[in-house]
C-alpha cells in the first residue's frame, strides 16, 4: 500500500477531511461535526485502508438517496436554506463516496466537491475560523490537485506500466513541484488580494437578491421578542458580536470600563401572554429610507442644547436585521448601500437582507429628550401586578392618577419600582417554567422572586403600565467590556441584556435597567486571568481580521489604492449606481430588472437554440449512422449475422468488468490483453484469443466457423472460471 | 517547426469558468469580501494555469525518434525525445501525441491513437517519452506532426503546441500464427521432390521447451526449466532446411471476380508472411512472387535467419490491394526450380501454378482450425 495510487488517495481522504472540518467550523453545527468527522476518519479503516473494504453499493446509494431527500425537504420548508441544504447535500455525498470504490476520475470529482464545500462554506460565514482553516486547505488543496493530477496522467495515460511508489520518483522532481505549486499558490494569491482590494464596493449589491451573504451565524443571545415561561439557560458563550466606539462632538474617544451603554435593538412594546413582541401599530409607522455608501441620513432633527455623541460600531456578525444603537440615534451613515427601516414611534433600525457591508456609524443623543410620542397598550389593569405596583407607588409618595403625575412623579414611580425589584428578586440565568395557566410574569414576581434580565424587565414593564406610566421592554446589548489600547468596547453574545423604556412626558422616555446591578455585573464581567489574556489575543486577531477583511468596504479600498486620479472610476461608479438606483416601490432596480429579463430572455434563447442545435446534430448523426449501416447492409449482407456471433465477446467485457478488471472504452482490447498480462497470464491469453476471433470477425468481416464459436464459446468459459479463480483467491487473502 | 500554441475549452474548464464567474456574482451581489477573495483566487487560478503552463510548453522542444517497422496486433515502441529549453521553468503532466489533433490524418487507419506521457521534465533537461501500441493494419503510415498539450496544473485549460514532423512508419503483415506447422505439412506434402533435413542442436535457433521423451540426448535437457517445472523438459530447436522454397501469392476468385479487398486477402498475406519468415529462420532461400503488383522478391541471403525475411514482408506491408483491377483475375503463379507453395486468398484453384506446386487455402489456414493443405497431382 505504498504506491502512488495510495499517496494521493491518501490525501484526497484528508481535503476531504478538511473541507469538512472547514464546513462544519462555518456553519457553527456542532451536531453536525459529531456526526460527520468521525464518519471520515472511519472511512479510512473500514474502506480506504489496506485492510478496507467498500461498502456494497447499495448502502452507498441509500446514504446519498437520503442525503438528497433531507436535502430537498430542507429546501421545501425554508428557501433561505438553500446554500447550507446544498453544502451538507454535498458533505455526504463525499462522506458516502469515500465509502465506496474510487475510480481516477472519482478522486478528481472528489476533489471538486470539497472545493465547492468550501466555496458553501465562505457562502455561510465569514468567521476568523474560517479564514484559518482556509489557511490550512488552500495549500493541501493545491498540492492535492496537482499530485491528482499527475498520478491520473500516469494511470490513464500509460495503465500499463508497473505501478510507481511516487508519482515523482526523483528529489528533483519534488522540489520543482513543490516550487511550482508554491509559486501558483503565491500568484494566485497575490492576483486575489489584487482583486479584493481593486474591485469598486457597493456597486450592484443585491441586484439578485439576498443570495451570496452569510446564512447562518445567529446569535442565540439576542431575540427580537422576549418569550418567558420556558425553561433553559441564557447564553454565556464568549463570542465576539460587536465593537463599538463611543465618540464625542469632537471626535473624541469618550468610551470607559465605567460607562456602560446599553445598545438598544428590539423595541417590544406589546405583551400577550407572556411574550413580547412589536406592535402592529408600530410596525406600520417604520419609514424605508436608501443609504448609499458614506452618505449620512438624518431621520430625526437632533436637540440643540443637548451634546451629540457617535457610534462607530462593527458588526462581527450579523445576528439579524437588527442594527444596534444607544437611545436616541438621529442619523445614521452606512458604508454600504442598504435599504433601512427606521421606527417613528420607537427609533427601532433594521436593515433587512445580505451580508457583508457590517459597519456603520450612528449620531445620537444621550439625553433623552425629544424622542417621538408613543402610547404601549395597559396590561395588568387588576390582578396581583397592579396590587403591588399601586402599594408602591403609593408608598413611595406618588400620585396614583396618570393625569396628576408629572415626569419627574413618573420617574419617581418607576425607579420606585426599580428599587422594589432590585431589593427583593435575585438574578438568575437558569429559569423554570411557570405553572399551567400561570403568567411567567406573576410567577417571577409573587413565587419564584428570581429571574433574568427579560423577567425583571417584564416585571418593570408590566408594573408601570399596569399604573398608567408607559413602558416598553428593550432587547439589546450591553457593551461593558472595553479595551484601552483599542478604545473600543467590544460586545459579546454574553452580553445580551433586556431593559425597560419609561416614557416620562409626552415623547420623553428613559432607559431603566430593573436587574440587580451587582448580579448584573457579576454575570456582565470581562473575562480575568490567563485565559482573558489568550481570548484577548484571540479578540484582537479576531478584530484584524473583521475590520481588514471582512469589513473591507470601498472608503478602505479608496484609503489603500487612493483616489482614482482620472476619475474613471468614480464616472464610472456615478453612472452605475445612477442607473442602478431607480427603483420600482419596494422593488428591485428597475434597469436591473430589465437587464436581468434580458439576461433570462438572451439565456433561455440561447438554451433553446443549443438545445435544438444539439438535437438536431444528433438526429443528423443518427440519421447519418442508419444510412451508413443500411449501405454497410446492402453491401455486406452478413453484417447481422456476424454481430449476432460476436455475443461471446460482449460477454467477456461484462465477466471483466464484473471483476474490476474493465477495458477502458478508449483502449483497445488487444492492449487491454497486453495489460492483464501484468495481472494474470491466462487470463491475458484468454482475453487475447477472444480479442483474435472479435478482430476477425468485425474487422476481417467474415462468418466464423463453428469451430471457430466453439472455441471462442470455450475461451469464454476459462475466462470466467479464471475471473472466479481470483476473486476467490483475493477474498482468501483479504480474509487472511 | 513548431506551430503556434493553443488554447482549448473543456468540459471542466467550462464548469471551472462557470463555477468562478457565478462566485463573482454572488461577491457583487451579496458584498460578502470573503466571496470576493474566493473570486480573485478562482480567477487567480485560470490566470496563472494559462499562463504558467503555456508559457512552460512554448519552452519545448519535440521530436520523434525514428520509427522502427512494426508488424499487425505485436506491440511497437514510439519514442519522443522532450527537451525543455527554459532556464528555470519545468514542465509538468505532459501528453505526446502524433497528428495535429484536428484533422483524423490517413495513418489513423493502420494504427490506434499514440500518447505517450511524461510526468516531469526539468528546466535545461531531455525526457523520453514513450507510446506502445499495437497496428491494427499492415501499409505505409505516413506521420506528419506530433503534438504535446497538457492540462496542468489545475486542469482548467487545456493547451497544447504542435510541430511538424514528417516520418514514415512501415507496418507489416502478421505472422500467422500456423505457418511453422503449415510449412512443415507443406514440405512433408512436397514429400519426394523436397530433401528435408532436421537437426537439433545448439547451433539451431531455439525453438521451444517440451517434455523429454525416451530417446531424447540428455545433452538436449533444460535443467534449468526442469528443477522450476520438477519433470525432466528438454529444448526444442527449428529444423533446419537446405532448400529453395517459392511462395506464390494469389488473390484470384473465379466466382467473384469483381470483389473488393477483404479480410482473406489479408489472412493470405499473413500467411505467406508467416512462412517467408519460418523458413528464412530454418535457413531456406524464399522468393515470394505475385501477380498482384508483378510481386518477386527475394529474402536476404547475406543478412542473419532473424531478418533474412525483411524484404519479403516489407514488400507485403507495401503490397495495395485496393484499387487492382486484375486482383481477382486467376494468373498463373510459376517460377522454375525450388518449391512452389502457393497461398490462395479465396478456394484454390490448382491451374494456375504448374504441377507439383502445394496449394494453400488461407481462408481456413488460420487458428483454432487445422489448417488444411493440399497436395495437388497433376
Amino acid at each position: 500500500m505504498n504506491s502512488a495510487t495510495d499517496r494521493i488517495r491518501r490525501l484526497v481522504y484528508l481535503t476531504i477531511g478538511v473541507g469538512v472540518a472547514t464546513y462544519c467550523i462555518a456553519e457553527g453545527d456542532w451536531l453536525l461535526a459529531l456526526i460527520a468527522l468521525p464518519a471520515w476518519i472511519m472511512a479510512w479503516p473500514v474502506s480506504l485502508g489496506s485492510q478496507g473494504r467498500p461498502l456494497p453499493r447499495g448502502v452507498v446509494l441509500l446514504v446519498i438517496l437520503t442525503a438528497l431527500a433531507y436535502s430537498v425537504l430542507r429546501v421545501l420548508t425554508d428557501a433561505h436554506d438553500l446554500v447550507i441544504a446544498v453544502s451538507r447535500l454535498l458533505l455526504w455525498l463525499q462522506i458516502a463516496k469515500l465509502y465506496d470504490r474510487w475510480t481516477v476520475r472519482d478522486r478528481g470529482v472528489l476533489v471538486i466537491m470539497s472545493v465547492f464545500l468550501v466555496i458553501g462554506a465562505l457562502l455561510t460565514s465569514n468567521s476568523i475560523w474560517l479564514g484559518a482553516a482556509l489557511l490550512v486547505y488552500m495549500p493541501l488543496m493545491i498540492w492535492t490537485t496537482l499530485l491528482h493530477e499527475l498520478t491520473a496522467l500516469r494511470e490513464v495515460r500509460e495503465p500499463s506500466r508497473k505501478p510507481v511508489r511516487r508519482i515523482l520518483s526523483s528529489r528533483r522532481s519534488r522540489v520543482d513541484l513543490l516550487k511550482l505549486s508554491a509559486s501558483l499558490g503565491v500568484l494566485s494569491f497575490a492576483t486575489a488580494v489584487g482583486i479584493f482590494v481593486l474591485v469598486p464596493r457597493g456597486i450592484g449589491e443585491g441586484f439578485i437578491g439576498d443570495w451570496g451573504g452569510p446564512e447562518s451565524m445567529r446569535v442565540s443571545g439576542f431575540n427580537d421578542s422576549v418569550t418567558l415561561g420556558s425553561a433553559g439557560f441564557i447564553t454565556e458563550s464568549k463570542t465576539p458580536v460587536m465593537d463599538v466606539v463611543l465618540l464625542d462632538a469632537s471626535g473624541r474617544n469618550v468610551g470607559s470600563e465605567e460607562r456602560p451603554l446599553l445598545l438598544r435593538g428590539a423595541v417590544l412594546d406589546l405583551y400577550r401572554d407572556g411574550r413580547w413582541t412589536r406592535s402592529d401599530d408600530s410596525e406600520r409607522r417604520d419609514l424605508a429610507y436608501s443609504f448609499a455608501p458614506g452618505a449620512p441620513v438624518a431621520f430625526d432633527a437632533p436637540s440643540p442644547q443637548v451634546p451629540t455623541f457617535t457610534l462607530d460600531i462593527t458588526l462581527r456578525r450579523r445576528p439579524n436585521d437588527y442594527l444596534f444603537t444607544m437611545l436616541r440615534p438621529y442619523s445614521l451613515t452606512l458604508e454600504r448601500n442598504a435599504r433601512v427601516e427606521i421606527g417613528q414611534r420607537d427609533l427601532q433600525i433594521r436593515a433587512p437582507g445580505g451580508g457583508g457591508g457590517l459597519r456603520y456609524s450612528v449620531r445620537v443623543q444621550l439625553e433623552e429628550a425629544g424622542a417621538p410620542l408613543a402610547r404601549p397598550e395597559r396590561i395588568f389593569q387588576d390582578g396581583p401586578v397592579h396590587d403591588l405596583a399601586v402599594s408602591l407607588v403609593q408608598d413611595a409618595g406618588f400620585p396614583l392618577d396618570p393625569d396628576d403625575r408629572s415626569p419627574t412623579d413618573v420617574l419617581g414611580a418607576a425607579r420606585a419600582l426599580v428599587d422594589h425589584l432590585h431589593r427583593n428578586y435575585i438574578y438568575t440565568t437558569q429559569m423554570n417554567a411557570p405553572d399551567a395557566g400561570e403568567d411567567p410574569i406573576e410567577m417571577f414576581l409573587f413565587r419564584t422572586r428570581e429571574g433574568h434580565c427579560e423577567y425583571f424587565a417584564s416585571a418593570l414593564s408590566a408594573m408601570c403600565l399596569s399604573v398608567g406610566i408607559d413602558a416598553r421592554v428593550i432587547t439589546g446589548y450591553m457593551a461593558v467590556e472595553f479595551d484601552e489600547d483599542s478604545g473600543a468596547y467590544l460586545v459579546r453574545e454574553s452580553n445580551a441584556h433586556a431593559w425597560t423604556e419609561v416614557q416620562l412626558d409626552s415623547g420623553q422616555w428613559v432607559s431603566l435597567d430593573a436587574s440587580p446591578p451587582d448580579d448584573l455585573a457579576t454575570a456582565h464581567e470581562p473575562p480575568r486571568g490567563f485565559a482573558a489574556v489568550i481570548r484577548g489575543f484571540m479578540d484582537g486577531v479576531s478584530r484584524w481580521w473583521i475590520n481588514s477583511v471582512v469589513a473591507f468596504n470601498e472608503t478602505r479600498r479608496q484609503e489603500m489604492v487612493g483616489e482614482d486620479p482620472l476619475g474613471i472610476e468614480r464616472t464610472a461608479q456615478g453612472m452605475l449606481r445612477d442607473a442602478l438606483l431607480p427603483r420600482q416601490a419596494g422593488g428591485a432596480p428597475i434597469i436591473v430588472i430589465a437587464m436581468l429579463r434580458g439576461v433570462v430572455a438572451f439565456g433561455a434563447t440561447a438554451a433553446l437554440g443549443f438545445a435544438l442545435v444539439q438535437l438536431a446534430a444528433v438526429w443528423s448523426i443518427v440519421r447519418a449512422k442508419r444510412r451508413e449501416r443500411a449501405a454497410e447492409l446492402r453491401e455486406d449482407p452478413g453484417a447481422v449475422e456476424r454481430l449476432q456471433q460476436r455475443g461471446f465477446y460482449n460477454e467477456a467485457l461484462v465477466a471483466l468488468k464484473r471483476s474490476r478488471l474493465a477495458k477502458p472504452t478508449w483502449r483497445p482490447v488487444k492492449d487491454h490483453a497486453a495489460a492483464l498480462t501484468r495481472i494474470d497470464a491466462e487470463l491475458a491469453a484468454a482475453v487475447g484469443t477472444i480479442a483474435d476471433l472479435y478482430y476477425a470477425s468485425r474487422y476481417g468481416r467474415r462468418l466464423l466457423t463453428e469451430d471457430e464459436l466453439r472455441h471462442a464459446e470455450g475461451t469464454l468459459s476459462r475466462l470466467r472460471e479464471r475471473l472466479a479463480e481470483m476473486r476467490e483467491h483475493r477474498r482468501s487473502r483479504t480474509a487472511r | 517547426m513548431k506551430a503556434r500554441r493553443r488554447y482549448h475549452f473543456h468540459g471542466p474548464g467550462a464548469l471551472y469558468i462557470g463555477v468562478t464567474l457565478l462566485m463573482g456574482l454572488g461577491a457583487v451581489n451579496s458584498q460578502n469580501n470573503l466571496l470576493f477573495f474566493a473570486f480573485g483566487l478562482a480567477l487567480g487560478s485560470i490566470l496563472v494555469s494559462g499562463f504558467v503552463s503555456g508559457m512552460a510548453l512554448m519552452n519545448l522542444e519535440v521530436r520523434r525518434a525514428p520509427t522502427g517497422v512494426g508488424r499487425v496486433g505485436e506491440p511497437m515502441l514510439f519514442v519522443y525525445r522532450v527537451y525543455n529549453t527554459s532556464r528555470w521553468l519545468p514542465a509538468f503532466g505532459l501528453v505526446i501525441e502524433e497528428g495535429d489533433g484536428r484533422r483524423k490524418a490517413p495513418w489513423r487507419q493502420l494504427l490506434p491513437t499514440i500518447q505517450a506521457a511524461l510526468v516531469h521534465v526539468p528546466s535545461r533537461q531531455v525526457r523520453h517519452a514513450t507510446a506502445i501500441v499495437t497496428p491494427l493494419a499492415r501499409g505505409e503510415a505516413e506521420l506528419t506532426h506530433v503534438r504535446i498539450w497538457t492540462t496542468f496544473p489545475f486542469g482548467i485549460l487545456k493547451k497544447s503546441v504542435t510541430f511538424v514532423q514528417p516520418g514514415q512508419t512501415l507496418i507489416r503483415p502478421a505472422l500467422t500464427p500456423t505457418a511453422r506447422q503449415l510449412l512443415d505439412q507443406a514440405l512433408s506434402g512436397i514429400g519426394s521432390t523436397e530433401r528435408v533435413s532436421q537437426r537439433i542442436g545448439r547451433d539451431a535457433e531455439f525453438y521451444g521447451l517440451r517434455e523429454y521423451a525416451p530417446g531424447d540426448p540428455l545433452r538436449h535437457i533444460a535443467w534449468r526449466a526442469t528443477a522450476r517445472t520438477g519433470e525432466l523438459v528438454v529444448r526444442e530447436a527449428y529444423a533446419a532446411v537446405s532448400a529453395d522454397i517459392v511462395i506464390g501469392l494469389s488473390f484470384a476468385d473465379a466466382e467473384a471476380p469483381d470483389a473488393p479487398p477483404d479480410e482473406s486477402d489479408e489472412r493470405a498475406i499473413s500467411v505467406a508472411a508467416g512462412m517467408a519468415d519460418v523458413a528464412c529462420r530454418r535457413g531456406a532461400r524464399v522468393l515470394l512472387i505475385s501477380p498482384v503488383g508483378h510481386l518477386r522478391v527475394e529474402s536476404r541471403t547475406n543478412g542473419t535467419e532473424s531478418n533474412a525475411a525483411d524484404p519479403i514482408e516489407d514488400a507485403l506491408a507495401r503490397l495495395a490491394l485496393e484499387g487492382n483491377s486484375s486482383l481477382r483475375k486467376p494468373q498463373s503463379v510459376n517460377h522454375e526450380g525450388g518449391s512452389l507453395i502457393v497461398i490462395h486468398s479465396k478456394s484454390i484453384d490448382p491451374s494456375i501454378a504448374p504441377p507439383g506446386a502445394l496449394h494453400i487455402s488461407a481462408d481456413r489456414a488460420v487458428a483454432p482450425v487445422r489448417p488444411v493443405v493440399a497436395p495437388v497431382s497433376s
